[in-house]
């Protein structure tokens, strides 16, 4: 569906996007996570034909951006981070006109703007004004905005930004809808643990450089690989005990870093996967510590997107 | 179909109160400067040559006054067109969409230039009230009306124009009026550069000016002359009344040789010419106006 190849932007000389290589599959809902200032915005508004790159190239379902931007714009629905409104329009007037702008014939557009206030849940605020509505219904009114046209991608910039959790939670439903729906979603945000629970698939830019892209469960995989291991000793064993411990670990090649976290927890870092930790628990049980708990501590998505974007 | 940003545009203006009050201020002044100068014949309603006099006054006064009203109204009501957009965070929404460039553009001018067109023809029954006296005719006034509004037309893309590359409303009216100004001065200054000796001796010489045909007029009028819409104005009342040529005429200067080349060419054709080339510089201001709006291209710089 989305094919982008060596993208890169300047602005002036300030280096926003560089060589952004990226491919997602047919109804797939992907994630962009980045912090702020990492390129997202800036990918997403010239796949949305807002932006020409400075080089680089962008391809959605055939039609390549800058060079077939009518037929882009036909296959992208584009939601940006901001919610543009004229006040003083009805809602269904408000998808009517978008819809007009799209060239959708008037019978389409009557059918249209109903099934549209259905999915967002707005069809009993069908004849409110725009400006009578709250910030989380017109959050949803502008991602109805961006479907008038069937569009088969969705690129969506950070939809959830500023609501309350309900919201947050109603946004998510209809993404799934969405997506059962068929709609390959691009959807941006900084907050990866929110991504992670509804997307197929992740991309992470830092700086306007690809990071990781790949599957949710890649990621932790990859991120809990080197993950650090707790050992727990029995409380009150005594010092001799947590001595014979230490020395037992420091004596093990695999192990690069010992400390000792609060009384009786040894946080060990290590080189090598799960035979390397059998290692060293035989060691430590040869050894006779008296270990109470040992297991590698799981990194949770918020711990992983600061160590994978180098933030402390 | 019609322009969506055109039809959503004038349903929004339309639900304004403010629309309505702007049009009522625009007709109660126009309707007061017409009482206010016929208010003798009102009271007399006698027919006299007087009456006559004062019917053609009031309707030049009543052209200036809309013409001056216009210059000051459509910046200020244009200007926001595209910079609003923009200053709504509305622009980006529909440049995505399948509208053109040029689509938005026009849309944007068409509503602006809708709503002066409606201020004028709401005062076209208030103008038609200098015929009362007697003096001025349906046509004078129906071409006083059309050209006011081919003013407006022009005045519009002006503000448009400026919307298309202004980031707010306040900064895209300024700018407008400075650039109506600019249009106004530069395109009068030839009267003052161009006119050399050799015309003022063509002119000025009975025998030749008789010799000279239309065509010779048109060749030697100074060219940007013909966008001037004070110099449109001037012959289109020129033709109508026949009052303002005799008052340069002892003087031989620059100005009676306008009117001379003017009146060669024909007054009514003079300033139709004048009306078509504000229309084509309108053109113009909108076709630059599609380009700003679009996106530009960057270029790559290497990295050192």
């Amino acid at each position: 569906m989305l094919t982008i190849e060596g993208l890169t932007r300047y602005y002036g000389k300030f280096l926003a996007l560089d060589h952004l290589n990226l491919t997602i599959g047919d109804g797939e809902l992907h994630g962009f996570v980045g912090p702020n200032g990492a390129g997202k915005t800036t990918t997403m508004r010239i796949l949305a034909t807002l932006l020409p790159a400075s080089s680089g190239r962008a391809e959605i379902d055939g039609a390549v951006i800058g060079r077939n931007n009518r037929k882009a714009r036909s296959l992208v629905g584009y939601m940006p981070d901001f919610f543009g409104a004229y006040d003083n329009l009805k809602s269904w007037e408000y998808l009517d006109f978008y819809a007009r702008c799209y060239g959708v014939g008037k019978k389409d557009r009557d059918r249209m703007t109903g099934q549209l206030l259905d999915l967002v849940g707005l069809s009993d605020k069908r004849e409110a004004y725009v400006n009578s509505l709250s910030r989380g219904m017109k959050q949803r009114l502008c991602l109805a905005r961006a479907l008038v046209h069937d569009p088969r991608l969705l690129i969506l910039d950070e939809p959830a930004s500023g609501m309350d959790p309900r919201a947050r939670a109603e946004m998510k439903g209809i993404l799934r809808t969405l997506k059962e729906m068929g709609k390959t979603v691009l959807i941006s945000s900084h907050i990866l643990p929110e991504l992670s629970e509804m997307c197929d698939s992740l991309t992470i830019l830092d700086h306007g450089k690809l990071v990781f892209t790949g599957t949710v469960e890649a990621l932790s995989r990859k991120m809990n690989g080197d993950a650090p291991l707790d050992i727990r000793l029995v409380p009150g064993c005594g010092e001799a005990q947590v001595e014979n411990a230490v020395t037992a670990l420091r004596q093990m090649p695999c192990v690069t870093a010992i400390t000792e976290e609060e009384p009786y927890l040894l946080r060990v870092r290590l080189q090598g996967e799960e035979d390397a930790c059998a290692d060293i628990l035989r060691a430590l049980l040869s050894a006779g510590a008296p270990v109470h708990d040992f297991h590698r501590a799981p990194m949770n998505l918020e711990k992983v997107f600061m160590e994978v974007t180098g933030h402390d | 179909m019609i322009n969506p940003i055109l039809a959503s545009s004038a349903l929004r203006r339309m639900r304004s109160a403010k629309t309505l009050l702007i049009l009522g201020i625009y007709v109660l002044v126009l309707l007061l400067i017409v009482l206010a100068m016929l208010s003798p014949f009102l009271r007399e309603s006698r027919v006299t040559i007087d009456n006559f006099q004062m019917g053609l006054i009031t309707y030049i006064v009543l052209m200036l006054a809309q013409f001056f009203l216009i210059v000051l109204v459509t910046p200020a009501m244009t200007a926001g067109s595209i910079a609003g957009e923009r200053e709504r965070q509305t622009l980006e929404l529909l440049l995505v969409t399948n509208t053109g460039s040029y689509a938005i553009v026009l849309g944007k001018w068409m509503e602006s230039f809708a709503f002066i067109a409606l201020l004028i023809l709401c005062g076209l029954p208030v103008t038609a009230l200098t015929m009362l006296p007697g003096g001025v005719g349906l046509m004078s006034v129906l071409l006083g009306t059309l050209f006011l509004l081919v003013c407006a037309f022009a005045a519009s893309a002006v503000g448009v124009l400026c919307s298309s590359f202004m980031k707010n409303t306040v900064g895209a009216t300024v700018i407008s009026y400075i650039v109506l100004l600019f249009i106004g001065v530069s395109t009068l200054l030839p009267l003052f550069f161009s006119i050399t000796p050799g015309m003022a001796d063509r002119l000025y010489d009975t025998a030749k000016y008789a010799a000279m045909t239309p065509l010779d007029a048109v060749k030697m009028m100074p060219k940007l002359l013909f966008l001037n819409p004070g110099v449109g104005l001037v012959a289109l009342v020129e033709d109508q009344v026949a009052a303002v040529q005799s008052t340069f005429a002892s003087s031989q200067g620059r100005l009676y040789a306008l009117f001379l080349m003017m009146k060669k060419i024909g007054y009514g054709r003079m300033a139709l010419i004048n009306m078509g080339g504000m229309v084509l510089l309108a053109e113009a201001f909108s076709g630059v106006a599609a380009l700003l709006v679009r996106p530009r291209k960057v270029r790559v710089r290497k990295r050192k």
